[in-house]
């Protein structure tokens, strides 16, 4: 679906990313993990548009999109959530939701009611009318979901989504993504947390230092020793 | 041999725009806000130089008295103003700096009349002729004091602890903080060096310049034109950006009709903020610092 | 006081609460601050009065095209300042306002300069001139509302959605297909537009333009005043600030006008001041428990 070839990024003196290959198939999720400083949000944002690659290509279903707006990018069916939430603070819970809901349309009522399955999908539905700045950081989470969800997306990228969540908003937040893969939508998850990662990831790609370092199925990836030597510290049993 | 003569004044002009637009520059890469009164206070200097004048105090002797004025009077806004402004929304800090411009205009106004006014003192006229073009005295004098003062500042900043500090706090205000900086002094003392030079600028133009209610705007508008075109928080920008400006001024006021000479920097103005807006020696994104 | 002297405050209220609360659809919804209404006020203000006085065309019409040009112009501006934000598109705005005066003054041929430009016609429904006061105040309550009226409606719509997305956030609102961009292009020219309608009122109004009078920084500075004394983002904020700003100018004028130049503008600084500091939602926050 996604394909990312060749793809370099200096900032000043530093290759944050040198000719790094993505490729993300239909269906299953994508995890994408390496140490700080490895080159993932860099290569999130290429792939959604917020950076320009200094070289390389980026396509989707075969179409050259390296340089379309993230706009652009949603509207052909790829979304994105934030590493650091970025809730629109003044509007409600819904009306949130339906800023992503009106990605396909621009009828009001149609927007809505994307709006507000997405919210029931992510379990949000209760707390429809409470303004964004009133929710907790969990919450706030599942409300970036939903928000992409009503965009009606083909892909998901989600830029560590179990950031900053405790162990039981954790265990939810698997579950729900584990879910929106049952029901078919393409998932590319950046993750620090092994635990997540583990559960959730059909394929897994390993950044390091702005390369690509390893990928293919969990559990050979996670017993790579140059994986190990780089990441892990010890071998991690991906037999989750 | 007349576009030198053009452009030499252009330079002597620029000093002190650089003088006025350093000190708009160091309070808004300290504190993130633009201080539209900031040209408000160059004319509350003029007229307090003025009235000192009055009252036989040349304007050279003036800058002893006038400098401490408006440092305090900065301290002053600093503290029971703009401090209250930092934390809040984006349109307080704008509407706040400019409720108080326009609120000293309109004071000025008040108490001094629409008059233009101006000193008469013995060396205003005087020019030397240097390789057979002419310079103003006080001009070139003007021109000095901004180099020393701009010296001064730059020795300040980077050698001594404070100068330090407020570099630090204008790169990251919250590690600043973290790192045991106090912030709120920071705050204040950057406030009362912008106003300071501001002071400085004044006592120095006050030979060259009328005074009256509304010259503030005239200087701050070079001042925000500089500060863009030389980048935020860049010393060295707001100099050579002053000086860029006061010789574009002169010689589109030269070669050009002069109601079309404001045009000129305007349109150059918004032409950096369309494509620039980080100005030609400020970093790349950074005209987003701070607005978050 | 007389009659029309209420009317003559009614009308100016009303004036002002249109054109606060184009300024409101900006700076409310968008986000952006604008300082440069006032050249829309002119354009507007020219354009109808320019073609009403020179080729004889009805304000009715007249007013439409200087909506028109004030639109074409903004977007224009906003296409320029896609790069600004917060306090620099601030800049740009207050820099391209006095581009337009000082060009206003320049091109005498177009607009005579700073003599202004002088409505001499008789009364006629099609110059829209009247003779009474009446007529102007409601038109100018039409304008308000019609103003007021699209912000309401606006709110509800994708083009309010997009707007307020982008005001809170807008790298999230773009990762959701909203066009920033344009976005910013639409709702400056959508303001403008609206605040050139006023601008061509006053010209009506008063029947007198000129480049200072018309175009001066402080009637930039009213549209923001009002709206931040009455509530900033809300579609009824202007009309409570005009309430409350334009009949307290038009006592201040009265009472001290001629004599004491300057303390009008002194209180108008103070009272910015303050509202922001002590009010910075506004006086609708009085009203709305929200």
């Amino acid at each position: 679906m996604i394909e990312a070839r060749d793809i370099s990024k200096r900032y000043g003196g530093l290759a944050v990313l040198s000719d790094v290959a993505l490729s993300v198939k239909a269906g299953g999720i994508l995890g994408l993990i390496g140490p700080n400083g490895a080159g993932k949000s860099t290569l999130f944002n290429v792939l959604t548009g917020f950076v320009r690659p200094d070289a390389g290509r980026v396509s989707f279903d075969g179409r050259d999109i390296t340089r379309l707006s993230p706009e652009s990018r949603n509207r052909l069916g790829i979304a994105r959530t934030f590493q650091i939430v970025k809730p629109f603070l003044r509007l409600t819970v819904l009306e949130n939701a339906m800023v992503g809901g009106f990605s396909r349309t621009s009828h009001v009522a149609e927007a809505r009611q994307r709006a507000r399955e997405a919210l029931a999908l992510v379990g949000l539905q209760g707390r429809q009318a409470d303004p964004a700045h009133t929710l907790t950081l969990g919450d706030l989470k599942r409300l970036e979901l939903a928000r992409c969800v009503a965009t009606g997306p083909r892909v998901l990228l989600l830029d560590e989504v179990m950031g900053g969540l405790n162990l039981t908003e954790m265990e939810q937040m698997v579950r729900l993504v584990g879910g929106l893969r049952d029901r078919g939508m393409t998932i590319v998850v950046v993750e620090h947390i092994m635990d997540a990662i583990t559960a959730l990831a059909d394929d897994l790609v390993v950044l390091a230092q702005g390369r690509v370092l390893a990928h293919g199925k969990p559990a050979e990836v996670l017993r790579d020793p140059r994986v190990v030597d780089a990441y892990l510290g010890e071998p991690l049993d991906a037999a989750a | 041999m007349l576009v030198l003569q053009v452009v030499l004044s252009g330079l002597l002009v620029g000093g002190i725009y650089a003088l006025v637009a350093v000190g708009l520059n160091l309070v808004f890469g300290v504190l993130r806000i633009i201080n539209f009164a900031h040209g408000d206070y160059l004319m509350l200097g003029m007229y307090a130089a003025y009235w000192l004048w009055r009252h036989g105090v040349d304007p050279y002797v003036g800058i002893l008295l006038v400098v401490p004025a408006l440092a305090l009077f900065g301290a002053l806004t600093e503290r029971f103003l703009i401090r209250y402004t930092l934390a809040a929304h984006a349109h307080v800090k704008i509407f706040v700096t400019l409720g108080l411009s326009i609120a000293l205009q309109n004071l000025a106004l008040l108490v001094f009349k629409a008059d233009y006014l101006s000193v008469r003192v013995p060396y205003q006229t005087d020019v030397w002729q240097v390789f057979g073009l002419a310079v103003s005295v006080p001009r070139f004098v003007a021109f000095v004091a901004m180099l020393v003062a701009s010296g001064a500042l730059f020795l300040f900043l980077k050698k001594t602890d404070f100068g330090r500090a407020i570099r630090a706090t204008a790169q990251d205000r919250d590690t600043a903080r973290l790192m045991g900086i106090n912030v709120d002094a920071v705050h204040l003392m950057t406030f009362v060096i912008g106003s300071a030079l501001v002071g400085l600028a004044a006592c120095l133009m006050l030979p060259i310049y009328y005074v009256f209610p509304t010259i503030g705007i005239e200087f701050v508008v070079a001042a925000f034109v500089i500060v863009v075109l030389g980048g935020l928080g860049s010393l060295h920008g707001a100099l050579v950006g002053g000086l860029v400006i006061g010789v574009v001024e002169q010689l589109s006021g030269y070669f050009i009709d002069s109601t079309l000479r404001q045009v000129v920097y305007f349109v150059v103005f918004m032409l950096v903020l369309a494509v620039r807006p980080a100005g030609l020696f400020g970093q790349r994104g950074a005209e987003e610092i701070g607005l978050k | 006081m007389s009659l029309n002297l209420w009317l003559d405050i009614a009308f100016m209220t009303l004036v002002w609460a249109g054109i606060a609360a184009a300024w409101n659809f900006l700076a409310g919804y968008a986000g952006q601050f604008s300082l440069g209404h006032a050249a829309f006020l002119g354009i507007g203000a020219y354009t109808s009065s320019l073609l009403l006085t020179r080729a004889a065309l009805t304000p009715w019409i007249g007013i439409a095209a200087g909506a028109f040009i004030a639109a074409a112009v903004a977007a224009l501006l906003a296409a320029m300042s896609l790069r600004t934000r917060g306090p620099f598109f601030t800049l740009m705005t207050i820099a391209f306002a006095e581009v337009v005066r000082i060009l206003s003054m320049y091109f005498k041929g177009l607009t005579n300069g700073s003599e202004g430009v002088i409505i001499e016609l008789p009364a006629k429904l099609s110059s829209m001139i009247f003779d009474g006061k009446w007529p102007y105040v409601a038109l100018a309550a039409l304008y308000a509302a019609l103003v007021i009226g699209l912000c309401v409606w606006a709110r509800r719509t994708k083009l309010g959605y997009s707007l307020l997305s982008v005001r809170e956030d807008e790298d999230a609102a773009r990762s959701l297909g909203v066009s920033s961009y344009r976005m910013r292009i639409v709702a400056t020219a959508i303001s403008a537009a609206c605040a050139a309608v006023g601008g061509s009122l006053l010209a009506q109004y008063t029947l007198f333009i000129d480049p200072d009078s018309t175009m001066s920084f402080m009637l930039s500075v009213q549209p923001a005043l009002i709206t931040i004394v009455g509530g900033l983002g809300n579609a009824f904020g202007p009309l409570l600030g005009a309430a409350v700003v334009v009949p307290l100018g038009e006592l201040l004028r009265g009472a001290f006008g001629g004599g004491l130049a300057g303390l009008h503008g002194f209180i108008y600084g103070v009272a910015l001041i303050v509202i922001l500091l002590a009010l910075p939602d506004g006086v609708v926050r009085v009203f709305l428990r929200r």
